[in-house]
């Protein structure tokens, strides 16, 4: 485990922290399985673009860098459709239309510029196997909310039994953005609860400003 | 500034000429897999529609149909993709020939509302086709159930079955009489 691979997961997560790569995470995530679909997918086309850019950034004059990156990741994102058209059609079925999109993911568009472009091809693949790893989770996390509110199930596992009446907003876009909102804002809490116990524990116990004040 | 323009031409060309052969290579791979799923998709539909595994095809007047001899008289399938709510509707619907009744209908893919339009492929919307002669009127709300609160997703696939047998119908009644 190194650190462009850890990075990915949490502290610089594309959707909940950087919040880019929005258009097929609130698209896709209607079932919690779409969501992992979609971050695999969009995974294998991350580290591929990331390690292939990486390889060529001598090669690439930086005038012409983003028609570049745009062709390589198109290619991949068309190889992608085919293969997985092949081999999974049952996942192709239902990703289908949201597969083309990730041509236009800027969360690989965003790698290929930030990191790949100035990194050699071992960090870039670790930062795309990290980067990408977070999306899918992220990714799962929405789809998993979403499913749980608008159908009463995860995975198609029945939770809430049969007698749940489902909130299908959660599962229309509106409920995306609502569930993202809320997932982002627990998030945010979570961290900064965090960072504050750090600040906390590094102060000395007696603090003479505080002790100042109560002599 | 001149050799400059040479080289990003070069490395642009060189770039998109990998690419496509990258490509052209995944789609020598794929192409005989993607072909025969989507077979295996259409005839399982075919299949599930007729409720027979045997059947033929043939194409009339650019139109794909699917007919099969059954005890109940000739069955014809064939598919149609009213629009719906958010998008085309893709049916596929079978007929028999004899009675002029619509046999089943399936709803292949759709772009309907989750919970509401989507409901179109609940079997008790499907079935209230099943054995519903042509000649009715196939009004929503009428003849015909809708879905509440997705009048218009069931009104696009009530009229898509009605308007799409009958032309299938009379394409297959002139084909009779020409020959």
């Amino acid at each position: 485990m190194n650190k462009e691979f850890i990075k990915g997961l949490w502290k610089e997560n594309p959707t909940f922290v950087m919040l880019i790569g929005m258009c097929p995470t609130l698209a896709v995530t209607t079932a919690a399985i779409n969501g992992v679909a979609m971050g695999l997918a969009t995974t294998a086309v991350l580290v591929f673009a990331n390690v292939i850019i990486s390889s060529l950034r001598r090669v690439i004059p930086k005038a012409v860098r983003i028609p570049s990156y745009i062709v390589v990741i198109a290619s991949l994102v068309t190889i992608t459709d085919m293969v997985m058209a092949a081999f999974f059609p049952d996942i192709h079925k239902v990703l289908g239309l949201f597969i083309p999109l990730i041509i236009v993911n800027c969360l690989i568009m965003g790698r290929a510029e930030a990191f790949a472009s100035k990194n050699e091809p071992k960090s870039a693949f670790w930062d795309g196997l990290g980067m990408g790893i977070g999306f899918t989770w992220a990714l799962t996390l929405i789809g998993a909310v979403r499913e749980l509110f608008g159908a009463g199930t995860v995975f198609g596992q029945s939770v809430f039994g049969s007698s749940y009446q489902p909130v299908i907003l959660a599962l229309l876009p509106p409920g995306a953005f609502i569930t993202m909102g809320l997932i982002v804002a627990i998030f945010k809490a979570v961290e900064l609860s965090y960072k504050r116990r750090l600040h906390h524990a590094s102060r000395p116990v007696s603090d003479p400003g505080k002790l100042s004040v109560g002599q | 500034m001149k050799n400059s323009i040479l080289r990003y031409v070069l490395v642009l060309t060189i770039i998109a000429v990998s690419s496509g052969i990258a490509l052209g290579f995944f789609n020598s791979v794929t192409a005989e897999q993607i072909a025969a799923n989507r077979r295996a998709r259409e005839v399982a539909a075919v299949q599930r529609v007729l409720g027979i595994d045997q059947f033929s095809e043939k194409v009339v007047d650019g139109k794909k149909l699917y007919t099969a001899q059954t005890p109940d008289g000739e069955l014809v399938a064939f598919t149609c993709a009213p629009s719906g709510f958010s998008g085309p509707i893709s049916l596929m619907v079978s007929v028999n020939l004899e009675a002029e009744t619509v046999r089943r209908v399936v709803v292949l893919e759709h772009a309907e509302t989750p919970g509401l339009g989507a409901r179109i492929q609940e079997s008790w919307f499907t079935q209230q086709f099943a054995g519903k002669a042509l000649k009715d009127p196939f009004v929503v709300k009428k003849d015909v159930e809708a879905i509440t609160g997705a009048t218009i997703s069931s009104t696009a696939v009530t009229r898509g079955i009605k308007e799409e047998a009958a032309r299938v119908v009379a394409l297959l009644k002139a084909g009779v009489d020409g020959e």
